[in-house]
């Protein structure tokens, strides 16, 4: 018996839905309107914006991959610290704090570990250094961009000079992309610490 | 109305008070399969031979009322739909991944959720579903750097049934809850003709 009421119920609920107007409904996160913000991430492009602008000032970014993976390429002004280092070592409070690995795999989890010990600005760099290499140091230039987007874009090679990268011409698939070269950073190290630090947004 | 739904998006839970709730919606959600008799391998895996389609049933009542639910939430202004993670869609590899999931399923007996009540209620084989799961995580972690090209590929972005289908969102939930109505009736039927659900020794 009530296994017919709810199954009723359920029937003049989704018979309903199909009256309602697209109109007056929203879709989930993705597509349709904007991208939620992330309160616990930054983005690639902030960082790397971040970085050009007020140096790692105020900053203290860690990469938590193995050691030959951070002699092989790391953000410029990154140090390597495993998590268990972390809780050992402390970090400074006053700083930003912005954790990444290879495409936020272990990130995440010592995130939450440091929120957990009281830290008040940590983020985890969205997408992790995967993200990095994409829209940083080889952004690709889309086909038939709009003026706005050209804008855009400019940035983003400004940015990608200045890390040593290259843009990806549009045609390239992205997966023959030119890997994380070593050593593409290793003359960027003077341009660092080369202004007062400050906040992300 | 003040008070928006997703709470923690809608910054109204902080990560302390976020993970307190998600211990007590973890224990809930465990408690319930539980007592949906979705803690016994040997009703799971009979449901790919249709002998019993509990599961089946029970997926598909959270599906109708989750949908329904958020549906008429979102029209009511209590939930913000946008603010909800739609994870993106890779195709060849999410194919790949569920072939893998239900062979490991058939075979283990559990799903990862049900493993782990299992786990809880003392079962060994679900004890030893849930090692291997573990086990599968961290080989995935280890392995997923040289895989990466596989597994983002087929990407089709964040896209729901009705984008892609170019359906009207509520048109969509009157066709899915006409699915699982039917669904359910059939299933009934189908558990009869093969001589009623299976009952096992706790």
């Amino acid at each position: 018996m009530i296994n017919r009421m709810l199954g009723l119920a359920a029937l003049i609920l989704g018979g309903a839905a199909v009256l309602v107007p697209s109109g007056s409904v929203t879709e989930p996160g993705g597509h349709a309107g904007p991208i939620p913000p992330r309160h616990d991430a930054i983005e690639a492009d902030s960082l790397a914006a971040r970085i050009i602008r007020n140096g790692t000032a105020g900053l203290t970014l860690v990469d938590l991959r193995s050691q030959p993976a951070f002699e092989s390429y790391h953000i410029p002004g990154a140090v390597r610290l495993g998590a268990a280092d972390l809780a050992q070592a402390g970090l400074p409070e006053a700083t930003i704090v912005v954790l990444y690995d290879e495409a936020e795999l272990s990130a995440p989890r010592v995130w939450l570990l440091l929120k957990a010990q009281g830290y008040p600005r940590v983020y985890v760099l969205a997408g992790g250094l995967a993200a990095w290499e994409i829209e940083v140091l080889h952004p690709q230039l889309p086909p038939g961009m709009s003026r706005d987007a050209e804008e855009e874009f400019a940035a983003r090679l400004e940015r990608s000079r200045f890390f040593g990268g290259s843009p990806v011409p549009a045609t390239a698939r992205r997966d023959t992309m030119p890997r994380l070269r070593p050593d593409s950073n290793r003359d960027r190290k003077a341009a660092f610490d080369i202004g007062p630090g400050g906040c992300f947004y | 109305m003040d008070l928006t739904a997703p709470f923690y998006q809608a910054g109204a839970l902080g990560p302390r008070s976020g993970l307190f709730i998600a211990v007590l919606i973890g224990a809930a959600f465990g408690f319930f399969l539980e007592r949906a008799g979705l803690g016994n391998g040997g009703k799971l895996a009979s449901q790919f031979y249709l002998n019993d389609l509990t599961v089946f049933k029970v997926m598909f009542t959270a599906i109708l009322t989750a949908m329904l639910g958020l549906f008429w939430l979102g029209q009511a202004g209590v939930l913000d739909v946008s603010l909800i993670l739609l994870s993106p869609t890779y195709l060849i590899p999410q194919l790949v991944g569920g072939l893998l999931f239900g062979a490991g399923f058939v075979i283990g007996g559990y799903c990862p959720g049900t493993s782990c009540v299992a786990a809880a209620s003392g079962k060994l084989d679900a004890l030893a579903v849930f090692g291997g799961m573990m086990a599968g995580i961290l080989l995935y972690g280890e392995v997923y750097p040289a895989i990466r090209p596989f597994a983002e590929s087929t990407g089709m972005g964040r896209i729901s049934f009705s984008q892609l289908l170019s359906v009207r969102p509520g048109v969509l939930v009157g066709i899915v809850t006409l699915l699982a109505l039917g669904g359910f009736a059939l299933a009934g039927r189908i558990e009869k003709s093969r001589g009623g659900r299976l009952v096992q020794p706790e």
